[in-house]
């Protein structure tokens, strides 16, 4: 699959890593110069711009994508990356990264996102199952 | 944090913090989930601007807003809108008719698309003229103009120096 990673920060890595080693053809989408070289130097294809923007998007090849991944840190760009990415680019699964689990409510269709993940949720609901001592 | 500022109340909201994508995701959640009525948005980088306008949400404080005042402030020195409309692409001008322009219709000053006579002001009293309304010297007028026109609306009123 055609897969478009937007955020090559920790979870962005190693989910473009994962994803090239299972075969499928993976670009990310990185603000930070710095960021891009090194996510290039590791072998993984990168584009270097705001994946909120329409230019960048389509500079990762947003048109032909059949999934993206809008990993940043910050809620609020994986609102707009995914919406952007839904109603202008018609990208099939738009999966986001929830930073804040208080903004999980905010993740919905409306914003164009298919599905949503929360590290820190999930972390806690872990904890929270696990029968005290 | 919305909620304990009033918002299920309030009845405008305005989003002017320095981050484009927060003041969006702030001012579509006051507007489609707590319903409220008027919001607008702060835009800092142009390149989004186009997210504004799909999302219907009016932006101020752009730079494209500012680029078009300093525009005018270079180049229509004593033409100043009185207010500008959308993204300034439009705006309203009001001027005194100079002497030379008397006793022509108003119909002689709009150009389509750009600019349009809308009020006239005289002797105190303020009226909608009709194209065929006489123009007298010393008539307040009230103008809306593209912005691309001002130019031109400058150099009708001022072609007595010429």
């Amino acid at each position: 699959m055609r897969i478009l990673v937007a955020g090559g920060g920790t979870i962005g890595l190693q989910a473009a890593q994962r994803l090239s080693a299972d075969g499928h053809d993976v670009t990310i989408i990185e603000l930070s110069t710095a960021r891009a070289l090194r996510l290039r130097q590791l072998g993984l294809r990168t584009v270097r711009g705001d994946a909120a923007v329409l230019p960048a998007l389509e500079a990762a090849g947003a048109l032909r994508a059949e999934v993206l991944a809008a990993c940043t840190g910050m809620d609020e760009e994986n609102l707009l990356i995914s919406f952007v990415s839904k109603r202008h680019f018609a990208i099939g699964r738009v999966a986001a990264l929830v930073n804040n689990p208080e903004n999980a409510w905010l993740f919905d269709k409306s914003w164009g996102v298919d599905a949503a993940l929360s590290p820190t949720a999930a972390l806690l609901s872990l904890i929270e199952q696990e029968p005290s001592p | 944090m919305l909620e304990e500022a009033g918002i299920a109340h309030a009845e405008a909201f305005i989003a002017l913090s320095p981050s484009d994508s927060a003041n969006i995701v702030a001012t579509r959640t006051a507007r489609d989930f707590y319903r409220v009525p008027r919001v607008f948005s702060r835009l800092c980088d142009p390149a989004r601007a186009p997210i504004y306008t799909e999302l219907g949400i009016a932006a101020v404080g752009s730079v494209q807003t500012n680029v078009n005042h300093v525009h005018h402030l270079l180049h229509h020195r004593g033409l100043e809108p009185e207010l500008t409309f959308g993204n300034g692409e439009t705006m309203l001008v009001r001027s005194f008719v100079p002497g030379y322009l008397g006793g022509r219709r108003v119909a002689e000053l709009n150009v389509p698309g750009e600019i349009q006579v809308v009020e006239i002001s005289r002797a105190g009293h303020s009226s909608l003229p009709e194209g065929t309304s006489m123009l007298q010297p010393d008539d307040f007028v009230s103008f809306i103009v593209a912005s691309g026109s001002l130019g031109r609306l400058r150099s009708f009123l001022d072609a007595t120096r010429h």
